[in-house]
């Protein structure tokens, strides 16, 4: 063969495989590219528990109201890590993909495509462990009073989860409903696609953090001035919508690769 | 099995390339989110500056936005105007 290089000989080589075997060892991989959103949350709940630390110290008094909006905060910013184990997990003992119809080296790639997507988490743990402690830290200054600044917090953390529902949905859809099992095309080209599509999915790493520190900001602000929390929230939530933007396009490209593939009628 | 060209492998690379370009989101969502923060900060400082700072938020933020959008054109070369094959 002309192109009998190491890249062909490597993709033989895979295609030798039976295709739950090749799924299944894919899946594993895809299973431990999941597990690195994982950085995220870690980063972020250290941030928060450093600043509830150190609120109590300024503050004890108020370390009870201080230490419940930072395990609070803190509970928002696990919620991405806690996506992405689910996928790992219904790659490992249910994979829905040994079910489904199509090339094996797609549906592999498939597994692999997901987990990658799924390290998109890592930004809104950050983002989000950054309002905790911020949270935290007006509950510690105006213990009675932080109903306002709580409010920002919850908003602006739920604004920051956006990109990591993004993720979890293209997994989804390639571990259930893969539009590349069902499309003609070149099976290398399918499976590349399905790994993109991963790949663009860590744009939403930005908004994540980005909107995160926008609600810890926001937050502060509120604490520090109730009364002006209309506004601030106005300014915190525009913002927030700009730097959406890029993860947006991240999930255009995704379903792009996914849906309306251009790569292979270039064949 | 189908063979795998010289053509296949571009285009599949390409699909790769396509994603990878787009990682580049993350810089301007972490930039524009501090701007944001920032924005909020500031508006709770000084209210009646409102508009001034929001104005200002808004042009940075659009600065930033630019690398964002090279990643996001080189993506949609590579998968709809694909200079790639031309050159085999």
């Amino acid at each position: 063969m002309e192109y009998a290089d190491f890249f062909t000989k490597f993709i033989s080589w895979l295609l030798t495989f039976e295709k739950n075997e090749l799924i299944l060892a894919f899946s594993a991989i895809g299973a431990g590219f999941a597990m690195i959103a994982g950085i995220g949350p870690g980063v972020g709940q250290g941030y928060a528990a450093g600043i509830g630390a150190e609120a109590t110290g300024n503050n004890p008094k108020a370390s009870k109201q201080s230490t419940m909006v930072m395990l609070l905060g803190a509970g928002i910013a696990e919620t991405s890590g806690i996506l992405a184990l689910v996928i790992a997990l219904i790659l490992l003992f249910a994979n829905p993909l040994i079910a489904l119809q199509g090339d094996k080296l797609v549906l592999a790639s498939s597994a692999i495509g997901a987990g990658i997507a799924m390290i998109a988490g890592m930004g809104p743990g950050i983002g989000q462990g950054y309002a905790a402690g911020k949270g935290c830290l007006a509950a510690s200054i105006n213990p009675d009073g932080s109903k306002p600044s709580l409010l920002v917090m919850l908003l602006g953390t739920a604004v920051a989860q956006t990109s990591s529902i993004f993720s979890l949905v293209i997994a989804l859809i390639l571990m259930y409903a893969n539009p590349l099992a069902t499309t003609e095309g070149h099976y290398l080209i399918l499976s590349a696609s399905a790994i993109g599509a991963g790949f663009a999915m860590l744009a939403g790493i930005g908004p994540g953090m980005g909107q995160g520190y926008a609600a810890g900001k926001g937050t502060e602000a509120v604490g520090m001035r109730p009364r002006l929390q209309p506004q601030i929230m106005r300014t915190m939530i525009l913002g927030q919508a700009v730097a959406q933007t890029t993860g947006i396009y991240g999930l255009i490209i995704a379903l792009v690769l996914l849906y309306a593939n251009p790569l292979i009628n270039l064949l | 099995m189908e063979p795998i060209t010289g053509k296949a492998l571009i285009l599949a690379c390409s699909a790769i390339g396509a994603g990878l370009a787009m990682i580049a989101g993350i810089g301007p969502g972490i930039g524009q989110g501090y701007a944001a923060g920032k924005g909020a900060e500031s508006v709770g400082r000084q209210p009646e500056a409102q508009g001034d700072i929001v104005r200002t938020m808004l042009l940075g933020a659009a600065v930033a936005e630019t690398t964002g959008i090279y990643g996001l054109i080189i993506a949609l070369i590579l998968l709809f105007a694909n200079p790639l094959i031309n050159l085999l």
